[in-house]
């Protein structure tokens, strides 16, 4: 190993590599020159660079050492068909067409999927405002009036907060009933142990005895419902069941929201499929 | 003015058509012109214009690519892969030069083979195989000219194979490949100080390893 003077060690060689190679300029250059002429060895290091660059440009050429064309056969298994052949017209000759595209169908996918889960979050936000607000004011009016609602009381209370007539019918049977009756009662029995008034209007369209029951003798699963919330609104007088309603409203989408919601996620696949595809390709060529 | 000539002539002359408007700027190139006429008809589907770019361009591609992959071997195997996989990419090539077009995908393959040893590694690239590299000798040659440039070469080749493979990278597109900084940054997909720095550092690391053989450069 050559011998190296001590304040060689400390200049830097990168430096003087940057000024062999000429991509130095102003100061930079100065400063490099400058310490080229001070230290030999540095001197040294940049006489070398600057050889062995041209040692590399002048490099005898390789020859290939067998030929390296295509058979017949080669060709036929490489050239694309099929689905590959799609592919490629999609990412090969209009690359920003396909990822635009991509982008479009994974845009308008979730914009779907946003939509068709909106208003399900809408509509149990509004049960939960309906059903907490009549079950506060009805409790008192329950209270005040002894066991039995007044008919034309409670009806205004549901029909104000109501436009699910099952919370309706909940919110105004937990109300009527002491908050000391236990958690879990059919709709009948609540509507029974509120007292059942025939002439009640029937705003909310479940608020009568007649309407708890026969709902209770045709529609077993909505009776069921009804004890749920029931329980939910006895057990909860602050009105937390309106989670429980969101859930009841998620669990019922109409046929429409189904479709969109179908619909949006085959188009956020597609766009996101598509924007795969065209990276794998992309790299495929590349390489 | 209107019964002009040229402006008849002019006038006359259908609508250029885009591609010819892309190949005014490179038909003044003899080769490209060349290249592109064969592209075309391989694009086509002429196995026969394909494989005439494939012996035009073979040996300088498995040049380009045994400096870095320093294993002949494997750098054959690199190469036929390349052809292969501009063939499948035939409809994938966008105009410019053919040649860049087809060394880009060799860099690529190599670039690939580099990743692999990288996550894989076996062992050091082999020494090369010094027959392989022997210099063209003519007739008037020197003989000790000839031995000269013989042991320069396999000094450096055997440096090269022992630095690292971005740097060897670097270094062989721009020293052996002539492409700019600009170029080699577009190739190997880093940025132009990172390239500037790789060939610094790998001609300061071959000059480490040449230290004690700087006698054959300076003579």
């Amino acid at each position: 190993m050559p011998h190296v003077s001590e304040s060689h060690a400390q200049h830097d060689p990168l430096l003087v590599a940057s000024l062999a190679a000429g991509d130095l300029a102003g100061a930079d250059r100065d400063h490099a020159t400058a310490q080229i002429a001070s230290c030999a060895d540095c001197a040294e290091l940049h006489a070398d660079l600057i050889l062995i660059a041209r040692a590399t440009a002048a490099l005898p050429p390789a020859v290939a050492p067998r030929d390296f064309t295509l058979t017949p056969e080669q060709a036929a298994a490489l050239r694309p068909g099929g689905w590959r052949r799609l592919v490629a017209a999609i990412s090969g000759s209009r690359p920003l067409m396909s990822r635009q595209l991509g982008i479009g169908l994974a845009t308008i996918g979730l914009m779907g999927l946003l939509v068709s889960t909106l208003p399900s979050i809408q509509f149990g936000n509004a049960g939960a405002g309906t059903a907490a607000a009549p079950a506060q004011p009805a409790a008192p009016a329950a209270a005040a009036a002894g066991s039995a609602s007044s008919g034309g009381e409670t009806s205004t209370d549901t029909s104000a907060g109501s436009e699910a007539p099952p919370v309706g019918v909940t919110g105004d049977g937990a109300s009527a009933r002491p908050a000391g009756l236990g958690p879990i009662h059919s709709a009948a029995a609540s509507a029974q142990t509120a007292g059942p008034v025939p002439g009640q209007s029937t705003a909310s369209g479940f608020g009568t005895y007649e309407g708890a029951k026969g709902a209770a003798s045709t529609a077993p699963t909505t009776i069921g419902r009804n004890n749920y919330d029931a329980a939910d609104s006895t057990a909860n007088p602050e009105g937390v069941a309106a989670p429980l309603d969101s859930r009841l409203a998620a669990k019922e989408p109409g046929p429409g929201r189904d479709l969109l919601l179908a619909g949006s996620l085959v188009l956020l696949w597609a766009g996101i499929a598509l924007l795969v595809i065209r990276q794998l390709v992309r790299r495929s060529i590349q390489s | 003015m209107l019964d002009s000539p040229r402006l008849t002539i002019a006038v006359r002359r259908d609508p250029l058509i885009v591609e010819d408007l892309r190949s005014t700027t490179v038909v003044d190139d003899p080769v490209q012109r060349r290249d592109l006429i064969l592209l075309e008809r391989a694009q086509a589907g002429d196995l026969d214009a394909f494989n005439d770019l494939v012996l035009c361009y073979q040996d300088a591609l498995f040049a380009l690519v045994v400096r870095m992959v320093p294993d002949r071997d494997q750098a054959s195997d690199v190469t036929q892969e390349a052809f292969f996989s501009a063939f499948r990419n035939l409809a994938g090539f966008r105009g410019g030069s053919v040649k860049s077009w087809l060394n880009r995908i060799a860099v690529n393959a190599a670039m690939d083979i580099q990743r692999a040893r990288k996550r894989r590694p076996v062992q050091a690239y082999p020494e090369l195989e010094d027959e392989s590299w022997q210099p063209p000798a003519t007739e008037d040659a020197d003989p000790v000219h000839t031995a000269l440039t013989f042991e320069r070469s396999h000094a450096l080749n055997v440096a090269l194979a022992s630095i690292t493979d971005d740097q060897r990278t670097a270094i062989v597109l721009f020293d052996v490949e002539g492409y700019d900084y600009a170029e080699i940054a577009a190739m190997t997909a880093v940025s132009l100080g990172t390239v500037k720095s790789r060939i610094h550092r790998g001609r300061l690391a071959l000059r480490d390893k040449l230290v004690h053989q700087m006698d054959l450069f300076r003579g």
